[in-house]
């Protein structure tokens, strides 16, 4: 483990706006619940796109994901503003411990996986659809493995932490 | 609402059949259920959640029946967090047997259960013989917004266990 900026932290952790997320009643687990939620958007429609991608869900793949775009994108940002304040409340917790940076690699997969099997299905026609490419299908794994692996990464969070600065 | 015996019972459980020295005496046991809790979660709402966003008029191309095939998949989903569920209850059933949070989503989890036998038994013959591109009758309509909101309300409460022990600045009947 490299030497993390503590002060840097400490000084995160006492601005304004991870002060209100510390110590508003609902603003701490209003964050926490808006997570999930996008959580369960952006995998969900993750999980179709895979399912789709794998062959598993005949006809359901191109207009799926003609319209998932705009989901991914919502779901994102939802989850990027709602990890943004947790974040800011307890950074030294989350920002000292690699699982943390794990989990953002593998979102990063994943998304990159999902806008690429979206795209990719541009270029597809309905007669396609009953032999997909290899590299349609090996993305449809890749994007399962990324999401549940970041689903784990981020529940490990709260089990792997060695620093916390302020409770 | 406290009920000593119930608690007794489901530790009784948890103690004899094994679960109880997983959560509790090994450091994976709490995390890898969560991990798959969360798994659960993510199956439910992928398949059924979007099959009820489908049916209120999101990506009105894709074929209903597409989506509706994935059901099993939601419902395996569900299985695994009823069985996950129980573990982290029977575990340490005082942290959830008297928390309003967990009683809110008991009462959701009932409702989303009984909406779904409503909508198989008076909606789901008319809505899956539509053609493409017909709109979702009423009734349908209605018990796929009922799903969704009671399953959106499940998450929310789920997320709340944690928090406000006691929860006496929201819970009107603690």
């Amino acid at each position: 483990m490299g030497e993390f900026p503590i002060a840097l932290f400490a000084w995160l952790e006492n601005t304004p706006i991870a002060l209100w997320v510390r110590e508003t009643l609902w603003a701490f687990p209003l964050s926490i619940i808006v997570h999930a939620w996008a959580m369960a958007l952006l995998v969900g429609i993750s999980l179709l796109l895979a399912l789709g991608a794998l062959g598993v869900a005949p006809r359901l793949l191109l207009p799926l994901a003609e319209k998932s775009k705009p989901v991914i994108w919502t779901a994102f940002l939802l989850s990027l503003i709602s990890g943004v304040l947790l974040l800011l409340a307890y950074p030294a917790k989350a920002l000292t411990n690699e699982v943390f940076y794990l989990k953002l690699v593998l979102i990063g997969v994943a998304l990159t996986l999902d806008l690429s099997v979206v795209n990719q299905c541009k270029n597809l026609s309905p007669q396609h659809e009953a032999v997909l490419p290899a590299r349609l299908r090996l993305r449809g794994v890749g994007i399962l493995l990324a999401w549940f692996g970041a689903i784990a990464a981020g529940r490990l969070l709260a089990y792997t932490y060695s620093v916390l600065t302020v409770t | 609402m406290g009920d000593p015996a119930l608690e007794d019972l489901l530790l009784a459980f948890s103690e004899r059949t094994g679960i109880q020295a997983i959560m509790l005496f090994t450091p994976w046991g709490w995390p890898t259920v969560e991990i798959l809790h969360f798994t659960g979660l993510c199956l439910l709402f992928g398949t059924i959640g979007f099959f009820d966003l489908r049916v209120l008029g999101w990506a009105k191309r894709i074929p209903l029946n597409a989506l509706h095939r994935l059901v099993p998949i939601g419902v395996a989903g569900f299985c695994l967090n009823a069985i996950t569920g129980a573990m982290f209850l029977t575990s340490d059933p005082d942290q959830y047997l008297y928390n309003p949070a967990v009683q809110t989503k008991a009462a959701l989890l009932l409702l989303a259960g009984v909406n779904m036998g409503l909508f198989y038994w008076l909606a789901s013959r008319e809505l899956l013989a539509l053609g493409p591109g017909e709109p979702s009758p009423p009734r349908a309509r209605f018990f796929t917004l009922v799903s969704l909101l009671a399953w959106t309300g499940v998450i929310a409460c789920g997320r709340l266990i944690t928090f406000y022990r006691p929860p006496y600045n929201w819970c009107f009947w603690c």
